[in-house]
């Protein structure tokens, strides 16, 4: 029996976003308009690079832990994602 | 390449570094010799903290202070950034009987003329919100000094280069010649790139020194100390001050040959959390050893626990120059006219390398057998 | 501690071959990814794929052994990085923390990273590998923004394009832009031969291309991407068949997305961190671990396979991890010499036209050093960091040839990547300023862990009493 795509919510800076079951967290983060996920210590922005857990550049903290990965973390209903970001864009 | 000079310094690390700055104030002609680049073996491997808690009373900790001024002026001197800060440390205690110990060596730091200032447990959390709250107190030592030591290197050498000191890099020392006649003093470095005539030779090699001076017949009594560092993601002003525990001074003394940690940390300018530290006597192996660094992250978590979800990005292995009094050797053998040692300095290379460097072109030009350098005369391991 | 008789790290298309024949056999078999899947980068997006017919004999192959994996008895743990290896002792990390695993053999198989040359405006968000869009639409179903641009080189990048041309969803790929010129690929033709399946995958792609009519053009590179807090634009220049650019030939796009790369890069850390010995060869992606006839590594016991051995595709990296898996089955006394023998040679006579083929591709898609010619001072080199080029350039005509010596000068290397996006840049750079070739300039020398973990769980990680 092929398993269901579930939805569920995860939150971003505070923000509800929806996510889906098998989905990474930058995956869940690019389909909802967000591509920049953290500004560096120069206060450059970065978005996802390699997409394979290689570059390090998409690094969020997810429930407390910081510099996770999020193309390499799967996204959980509930989780907390804060990106280092000033504003959330869009 | 056959070239002269008046002084061939062996070793292109901190010490070295320090000796060719000193030297090439004195006008002299001077000639650097390294085998792979600067800072390229232990200098790279250190923390960079500039202590006198880990020295012993009388000679140790005057060369300690002595040192301290030397680096306050450097930062005026070197016409670089080397990552000095007045960062001053704290030295923990976990419980009363280190608390004790503590007030012992704030004493003796305070009768030597530098600041320490007791800590009970209350203060110590003020300070340092971030650690452990079950500690007994501890000592915060605020002239201490920390510096990045490769780039503090590359700063006394670019700065020697500009007086005239002459760097050969990739350059291994293959033989030191001495003349056939009468004392038999020194006449040659032979490197694989060219061979510089000179009377006088420094050897500032490190855990290599052994090597070195082997070649004039010297048997060095000098061993490799490893140690490890690792190095935890950006958390800048996690801590505010460089922190270590109180066992740190006993791990430094002893002799022991099995694993010895003590909790060190450090934040460089970067933000990053240096974490430290170890002690064994293994060779000269280099490679990190995981059970090392378990034990090491083990000891961190026990002071800091909230650093617990920060990446460990990085680690490394250097390899300490130990002495059997646990002093350093600075100054001529007589045996050997015209070698002078400046090696030895078992885990505080980065803090003693101006004094070092002083004390030996010191030595060299006036040829002053100074009080304090009398306690770290090599000859001490050479007489007969 | 844990023990196993074969950890085979890494759970792409070489890794699953090596595991399954070792198990086939009677192995006790680990197999580790980090990712919460196994199948590697090749084979992202294979479950969502479900009935959709295969489009090439390698991807019906690999698929073949993701199904097969459940029905092996091999111990599967994905989620798990390996970040440290001491002798047969393999360091893990997954979610429930830290652990040993004691390995009698070890099969390596930790694949590559693709390669991208850097132009001013390549950290902007926007802007991504090949792979990075293939990822999140194979894997994902979605796009990495609506207007698309692709632009690199080599088979990727037709993938690559193909895929985003058919996932839709509103989203444009403009154009795909490749660096050589298709007159240059008639030098190689001899290397086709024996290939027919890599040709059936490129066809399938280069259709969907067509049926799309997404123009598709040949000597082109991106000169600057532009944006403030994301890519809004790039720049794009015709370049000759030497990697130059031909003047006055620059045109602005309007795009959202950028997705670049150039080839691969052998993953290797954990190879160096074993101490295999290691060489250069251009025609293999870079540093690779010197292997064997069947692919051991110069350390007694530990094998290196696939992409980490030397970049050549998904079949070849299946064929290698056969190879490996028997000879593991060999020693560890679970096959005789006679059955061995005759597994081992017909897999052995396929890996000749195989290796030519990737050859011929690594030769022809390599990077051209000229686009290096695209960075400016202020292009950052070291992402981590935020290093710029110009600062790396000082460095090295200060003295710093080597990776080693220049972090001595600039804080490269010692960031989150641990040096795995700068490493091969800094190398291109030292040889293009002093004429050093890469085999005297070296690479990072990684130390444990080879991936960050928390401080916190590497001081749980069972200790030792002896030492």
């Amino acid at each position: 029996m092929e398993k269901e795509l579930q939805h569920f919510n995860i939150e971003i800076n505070g923000r509800i976003i929806q996510a889906r079951s098998g989905q990474t967290i930058a995956a869940t983060l690019i389909a909802a308009g967000i591509t920049t996920f953290r500004q560096t210590f120069t206060h450059e922005p970065r978005g996802i690079f390699c997409g394979m857990g290689a570059c390090f550049e998409c690094l969020v903290t997810i429930d407390g832990i910081s510099d996770q990965r999020a193309c390499m973390t799967l996204a959980q209903p509930g989780m907390k994602v804060i990106l280092n970001v000033e504003s959330i864009t869009p | 390449m056959n070239t002269k000079a008046d002084v061939v310094i062996i070793g292109g690390g901190i010490i070295g570094a320090s000796c060719a700055f000193f030297l090439s104030q004195k006008g002299l002609n001077i000639h650097l010799v390294e085998r792979h680049f600067p800072a390229s073996g232990t200098s790279r491997a250190c923390d960079g903290l500039v202590l006198l808690l880990d020295k012993g009373p009388g000679a140790e900790l005057a060369l300690g202070k002595m040192s301290l001024g030397l680096w306050n002026q450097l930062d005026e001197m070197l016409d670089a950034d080397f990552g000095f800060e007045r960062a001053g440390t704290i030295m923990l205690a976990e419980e009363d009987a280190q608390q004790k110990a503590g007030q012992e060596k704030a004493e003796m730091i305070k009768q030597s003329g530098q600041r320490a200032e007791l800590l009970d447990s209350q203060a110590l959390q003020g300070l340092e919100p971030e650690l452990a709250p079950d500690l007994a107190g501890g000592v915060l030592f605020p002239d201490d000094l920390q510096v990045d030591p490769r780039r503090a290197t590359l700063a006394m050498l670019a700065s020697a280069q500009k007086k005239g000191v002459t760097v050969h890099t990739d350059s291994e020392v293959l033989d030191i010649k001495r003349e056939p006649q009468g004392y038999q003093r020194i006449c040659a470095v032979v490197t694989q790139k060219a061979e510089i005539s000179t009377p006088t030779v420094i050897c500032a090699a490190g855990v290599w020194s052994k090597q070195v001076v082997q070649m004039v017949g010297i048997d060095l009594p000098i061993k490799p100390r490893k140690g490890h560092i690792l190095v935890a993601a950006k958390r800048p002003g996690f801590i505010k001050h460089p922190l270590l525990e109180g066992g740190y001074v006993s791990t430094v003394q002893s002799a022991a040959d099995d694993l010895q940690v003590a909790f060190v940390a450090e934040t460089t300018r970067t933000g990053t959390i240096l974490l430290g530290s170890s002690r064994q006597f293994v060779g000269d192996d280099r490679t990190v050893s995981l059970n090392v660094i378990q034990a090491i992250a083990s000891r961190a978590s026990r002071f800091l626990p909230r650093l617990g979800n920060t990446q460990i990005i990085r680690s490394y292995a250097g390899l300490r120059p130990w002495s059997p009094d646990h002093l350093p050797l600075i100054g001529p053998v007589q045996s050997v006219p015209g070698l002078y040692l400046a090696t030895g300095h078992e885990g505080a290379g980065i803090g003693l390398a101006p004094v070092t460097g002083k004390l030996v072109s010191d030595w060299i030009t006036d040829a002053v057998e100074s009080e304090l350098a009398a306690a770290f005369h090599p000859d001490r391991f050479f007489k007969t | 501690m844990k023990t196993t008789e074969l950890a085979v790290a890494g759970a792409g298309p070489g890794g699953l071959s090596g595991a399954i024949t070792a198990a086939q056999a009677g192995v006790q078999v680990t197999l580790l990814d980090e990712y919460h899947l196994p199948g590697g980068q090749y084979l992202r997006g294979a479950l969502q794929k479900n009935h959709a017919p295969a489009i090439s004999r390698t991807e019906a192959r690999s698929r073949k052994l993701l199904e097969q994996l459940p029905s092996q008895s091999i111990d599967l743990k994905t989620g798990t990085s390996v970040w440290g290896i001491e002798g047969h002792r393999l360091a893990l990390h997954s979610a429930l923390g830290t652990e040993w695993l004691t390995a009698k053999k070890i099969i390596i198989a930790t694949g590559a990273r693709e390669f991208v040359t850097p132009f001013p405006g390549w950290t902007l968000p926007g802007v991504m590998t090949l792979g990075a869009a293939q990822i999140l639409a194979k894997e994902h179903g979605i796009l990495p923004g609506k207007r698309i641009l692709l632009a690199g080189s080599g088979p990727l990048l037709l993938a690559a394009a193909s895929v985003l041309s058919e996932t839709g969803h509103g989203a444009t790929v403009l154009e795909v832009l490749e660096a050589t010129h298709p007159l240059t690929w008639m030098n190689h033709a001899l290397a086709l031969q024996g290939n027919l399946d890599r040709l059936r995958e490129g066809w399938h792609y280069a259709k969907a291309m067509l049926r799309k009519g997404v123009p598709y053009r040949f000597g082109y590179a991106v000169v600057s991407a532009e944006g403030t807090d994301r890519l809004t634009s790039v720049i794009v220049s015709k370049i000759d068949r030497q990697g130059k650019r031909i003047p006055k030939s620059e045109r602005a796009l309007s795009v959202d997305t950028l997705c670049i790369g150039f080839g691969f890069v052998p993953n290797i850390e954990l190879t160096q961190l074993a101490g295999c010995a290691h060489e250069y060869f251009p025609e293999c992606g870079g540093w690779v671990p010197l292997t064997d006839e069947t692919f051991q590594t110069s350390i007694p016991g530990i094998y290196a396979i696939g992409e980490t051995a030397g970049i050549g595709g998904a079949y070849s990296a299946m064929l290698q991890g056969q190879i490996a898996g028997l000879e593991v089955a060999l020693e560890l006394g679970k096959l005789n010499e006679e059955e061995f023998r005759q597994a081992y040679l017909p897999i052995k006579r396929q890996l000749g036209p195989l290796k030519r083929f990737s050859v011929m591709l690594n030769a022809l898609f390599r990077p051209n050093p000229a686009l290096d010619a695209l960075i400016t001072e202020e292009t950052t080199i070291c992402r981590c960091e935020q290093v710029r080029a110009g600062e790396v350039r000082r460095a090295i005509h200060q003295g710093a040839h080597t990776l080693s010596e220049l972090k001595n000068w600039v804080p490269v290397g010692q960031g989150h990547c641990q040096g795995r996006t700068c490493g091969p840049l800094l190398a291109r750079l030292i040889s293009s300023e002093t004429g050093r070739p890469a085999r005297e300039i070296g690479c990072f020398r990684p130390r444990p862990p080879v991936k960050p973990i928390p401080l916190g769980a590497l001081g749980r990680l069972p200790g030792e009493d002896n030492l």
